[in-house]
């Protein structure tokens, strides 16, 4: 009874909820988007959202997670040299460089490089590859740090690269963003089959002779590429948990890789989305509004799929006892 | 565990045994002129640098044969069959698969490894798993056609997984893992198989499950080199029998070559043989139980 009560009390609860919602529905959900900045964000939150999910889901599946959070803070000089540069009012006279963001090409230049670097440490086996990547993250991290220190008034300018800063997305980034997404996305696509043969099984991938190392080198940079593309969402700090979170919820759900892509997709994109007005409406740095929601789903799936297994343990024990009791008797 | 009675008195052969290791021009060469061997291995010296992997190895198989690679730990048997998988590179001798060079047909030959190195975890169904292996034929830029499914669904079928397809890998039983296996060579169409101590780890069920397996295997043509700890099951339900210590120590028909002396030498004298008339009864194998 007392159950009864509460369910009811809780349904009250959420139709006055959306009552509220749906008359505010104009100050809740469409007055941020009146801002051609914040719509902006927006798309390039959920943009961010669907690639980092997808990508996400190969970093999980392949246990790099590590790698990742090395490659996010190894960009780090590169965006230091591009933002000296672009203080100086000395920007590479580039169409697409001289109009976007300078630091987007930099943080890619830079992620390229610690890449292939990282490649080159752990080939042949001569030294244990969290050892390589953690030797070039944090030689790479300090490089940059120290780059950066030079300038003055640098600790506004490193807690934006550090922890993102959504706002400063221009109308030429919001392109690049989306050609960058749309290119990654099309590589996942079209080398799906590869990538999940060369992930769950390289030594048959062998055998069948494809050119593992090719494919290896191209994930690596599809990694680097969404890592550069999600800075200015999450910066470099947050930058992991936006690949594997998201990632790791699907996994629970799902056992498919596809699966597993698609729904991480989603995921992430709806943390953007719930992130962004929960930064908007509570006035918390978007960044990590977006990580904590895709933090707080992953708890949610995870407590209650523990919960499922906790119930459906109870009724196998009680259908157990029920077999047993009459023959007892 | 120590025997009572010293092998030597049992049989004496043992301790006045002194000859080189079997040169290869001793082996007993299966001479057939009519049929290809569906695989031949020519010599075959693998090495990491300046050790040797496994030396001089010199053997073949007709298709359809079943043969079991025996050896202590570390004889070089999963060395072996990376080189003949086409995974390491062969420092000396050749191997031909189906009469043609392996560098155009290694992807006939399957490998099974080792039940450890696989992750289990990993989100994909049995499907899935098998469908890996069509990869090739798929080609890039494409998605698996008819055909394809086809061929994974007869694979399935042939292990008798095919209603366990929608399961996720992780899920399944050790035997019905090592199926799943076998079904990705079936729809490799592969001509070799390869199995990396299939039978580790499970229980006598699972293996009676993987050995009808393997008969079906026999009946579509399929050569089965698996390497095994289990001496026992060797000296019953294999054709051949290929001992290895590095080097080759011999290689025939298992009623051949599966006796104590050859047994004494690929395990270097600690396993010690019991041989009552017919079955061959194996006890005590110290060098095994130190791994």
């Amino acid at each position: 009874m007392i159950n009864v009560l509460a369910t009811l009390s809780l349904w009250e609860l959420i139709q006055r909820g959306w009552d509220v919602l749906l008359r505010d529905y104009h100050w809740f959900i469409t007055k941020p988007l009146e801002i051609a900045l914040l719509q902006r964000s927006l798309e390039a939150a959920i943009l961010v959202g669907v690639l980092s999910g997808v990508v996400g889901s190969l970093v999980v599946v392949r246990g790099m997670s590590f790698f990742a959070d090395a490659l996010s803070h190894s960009i780090l000089p590169g965006v230091a040299i591009m933002y000296q540069r672009s203080r100086a009012g000395d920007v590479p006279d580039i169409p697409g460089v001289r109009d976007a963001n300078p630091l987007l090409w930099g943080a890619l230049g830079a992620g390229i490089v610690s890449t292939f670097l990282i490649g080159f440490l752990t080939r042949h086996e001569r030294l244990r590859s969290d050892t390589a990547i953690g030797i070039v993250f944090a030689g790479m991290f300090a490089l940059g740090i120290a780059m950066v220190s030079r300038v003055e008034s640098y600790a506004g300018d490193l807690t934006h690269i550090l922890f993102g800063q959504i706002l400063g997305i221009g109308p030429q980034d919001l392109n690049i963003i989306i050609g960058f997404s749309m290119v990654v996305l099309l590589v996942v696509i079209i080398f799906y089959k590869e990538f999940m043969l060369i992930s769950f099984d390289p030594l048959l991938a062998k055998t069948l002779r494809l050119p593992t190392e090719f494919f290896r080198y191209l994930l690596l940079l599809l990694i680097a590429t969404t890592i550069v593309v999600s800075l200015q969402i999450v910066g470099i700090s947050l930058m992991l948990a936006l690949l594997i979170t998201p990632a790791a919820t699907a996994s629970l759900i799902t056992h498919r890789l596809h699966w597993m892509m698609i729904l991480a997709a989603l995921m992430g994109s709806a943390s953007s989305i719930i992130g962004f007005y929960a930064s908007y409406h509570l006035d918390v740095a978007t960044g990590p509004a977006i990580v904590l929601v895709a933090t707080g789903m992953f708890g949610v799936v995870f407590l209650e799929q523990t919960l499922q297994n906790q119930v459906r343990w109870g009724l196998y024990r009680l259908r157990q006892t029920q077999e047993t009791s009459p023959t007892n008797t | 565990m120590k025997p009572a009675i010293a092998p030597e008195e049992v049989y004496p052969e043992l301790a006045v045994y002194s000859d080189p290791i079997t040169t290869i021009e001793s082996l007993p060469m299966v001479v057939s002129e009519d049929v290809t061997p569906a695989i031949e291995v020519v010599n075959l010296t693998v090495r990491y640098g300046q050790v040797p992997g496994c030396e001089a190895i010199h053997f073949s198989a007709f298709p359809g044969e079943r043969i079991a690679v025996i050896g202590p730990n570390g004889a070089g048997k999963s060395t072996l069959f990376k080189a003949m998988v086409g995974l390491l590179p062969m420092y000396s001798g050749s191997i031909s698969v189906g009469g043609e060079s392996c560098a155009a047909s290694h992807f006939r030959v399957s490998y099974v490894p080792q039940h450890e190195s696989v992750d289990w975890k990993f989100p994909a169904n049995v499907w899935d798993v098998v469908m890996m292996s069509r990869t090739r034929h798929i080609g890039y830029f494409r998605a698996p056609r008819k055909a394809d499914r086809q061929a994974v669904r007869d694979a399935l079928e042939k292990v008798e997984m095919w209603h366990l397809r929608h399961r996720q890998i992780g899920q399944l039983s050790g035997g019905q893992r090592r199926r799943v296996f076998i079904a990705r060579a079936l729809a490799q169409k592969a001509a070799v198989l390869l199995m990396d101590e299939p039978f580790a780890g499970v229980d006598a069920s699972a293996e009676a499950e993987i050995m009808g397996v393997l008969d079906t295997l026999r009946e579509l043509k399929v050569t089965i080199i698996v390497s095994t700890h289990n001496l026992g099951q060797a000296a019953h339900h294999y054709d051949k029998v290929l001992m290895m210590n590095r080097q080759q120590i011999a290689f025939g028909p298992t009623a051949e070559v599966f006796n104590a002396k050859n047994l004494s030498r690929t395990f270097g004298g600690f396993l010690t043989v019991w041989q009552d008339q017919s079955p061959y009864t194996v006890i005590a194998d110290d060098s095994c139980h130190e791994c």
